[in-house]
């Protein structure tokens, strides 16, 4: 996953911070694009984007993203809105809340896991298959209705 | 109404031929104006302000890049004036990525006048437009007021409002700094390390719109360090601590169609 491609070469041009290995950031950061963490990083760590953290970054921070994709460690709690990956040199101790969760063989993870878009999800499966048997039920209640109208014209007739 | 400032280096006879031309194809389109040749002894500052004190609306850096960003130091301050470039000579990167053509032909495009409106940056109590460089360790940048950084085995530290970090294109319209950290090249070890090819890391980038630059008081060792110097467009220099924000559109300059952002 972390592997240098060519396909991160063209990734890294979007990028919009890298925090380099020989980097050390404390405090609390704050970004709007995509984010890779490859040094040291402790405060607090939030993006609209997606966060890599790279095999020898080191983390201690809680951190909020769109994407999570861990290879390094991470000491804090982590909410990616979409998905997490957990490389197998991962780290993480803290919780985790996400829609979706990828853990590779020897990945270590220390903490709970929240399930958010899966529950989301389930909720909104729900509400259609409630909105599906209403529709039904609607549709079955005009049915009948129309039905008892033709007995009552033919009982007329 | 316009003003020629021609920079010093021009007085070159190299450079003859050149100028006679632009000067030919000013009077053509007429869009003549007063002409000032800079001399060593005379001071940028002074002759545009006395220059915009005279009612002079386009300033004409007629030069490089250091005639231009010394001009643009001073142009910010007077929103109401307008920046035209002809670039002559070398080192023209400011004008080539605003779209202007060398020599002669920058003069149809001054005539054109499609006006563009550009961040400049602020040092302390300076403007600058292109860049400010440290080449040093030992430093502390604090950003947004937010989070510090503290970069070690640094080769360069570069904050960037208008230009080029490697290939990438700086946005002279976003109302941001990029500030990009070059770590040294690390030297190979082991075996056969010299036929290895020496590697650098990847630069570190962030975006800013506040940068606080300060010199760590004591060094790994516990030694004092003493006040670096920041490099401000390549033309003057600065001590130490320092505030670098972006000062927002201050620039009305001339560009061309064939600009780059």
């Amino acid at each position: 996953m972390f592997k240098k491609t060519d396909k991160e070469s063209e990734q890294l041009d979007d990028t919009q911070t890298l925090i380099g290995p020989s980097i050390e950031v404390k405090g609390d950061f704050e970004g709007a694009g995509d984010v890779i963490v490859e040094g040291k990083l402790s405060g607090t760590l939030k993006t609209k984007k997606d966060l890599r953290v790279g095999p020898d970054a080191v983390i201690e921070a809680d951190i909020e993203a769109k994407n999570v994709l861990v290879a390094g460690e991470i000491k804090g709690s982590v909410k990616a809105h979409e998905g997490t990956e957990l490389a197998g040199s991962s780290k993480v101790t803290g919780d985790i809340e996400t829609g979706s969760l990828l853990i590779e063989k020897g990945a270590i993870f220390n903490g709970n896991c929240l399930m958010t878009m899966a529950e989301e999800e389930a909720g909104e499966q729900e509400d259609k298959k409630m909105e599906k048997k209403e529709t039904k039920e609607k549709k079955g209640e005009q049915q009948r209705l129309d039905d008892v109208e033709e007995i009552y014209k033919d009982e007329e007739n | 109404m316009y003003f020629f400032l021609y920079d010093s280096f021009l007085s070159d006879k190299r450079y003859e031929k050149a100028l006679a031309r632009i000067e030919a194809r000013v009077a053509d389109l007429g869009i003549k104006g007063r002409v000032v040749k800079l001399t060593i002894l005379q001071q940028l500052e002074e002759t545009i302000k006395e220059a915009i004190d005279r009612g002079a609306k386009t300033v004409v850096a007629v030069g490089n890049d250091k005639t231009i960003s010394g001009a643009i130091a001073i142009l910010a301050g007077y929103k109401h004036v307008t920046l035209g470039i002809i670039p002559v000579g070398e080192e023209n990167e400011i004008a080539k990525i605003l779209g202007i053509p060398e020599e002669e032909l920058a003069c149809d495009v001054i005539s054109n006048r499609l006006i563009d409106i550009l961040d400049v940056g602020r040092i302390n109590e300076q403007y600058f437009f292109k860049e400010v460089r440290v080449e040093d360790e030992g430093l502390v940048l604090e950003c947004d007021g937010r989070y510090k950084i503290k970069p070690k085995e640094v080769e360069e530290i570069v904050i960037y409002n208008f230009g080029y970090n490697d290939d990438k294109k700086i946005n002279p319209k976003d109302g941001a700094l990029e500030l990009m950290i070059k770590p040294k090249i690390k030297k190979n070890e082991g075996l056969f390390s010299m036929f290895k090819k020496k590697q650098r890391e990847l630069d570190s980038v962030f975006i800013n719109r506040f940068i606080r630059i300060t010199s760590l008081l004591k060094d790994e060792k516990g030694s004092g360090i003493k006040e670096k110097f920041i490099n401000i467009d390549g033309i003057r220099k600065m001590k130490t601590p320092a505030t670098i924000t972006v000062a927002g559109k201050r620039l009305k300059v001339i560009v061309g169609k064939e600009r780059l952002f």
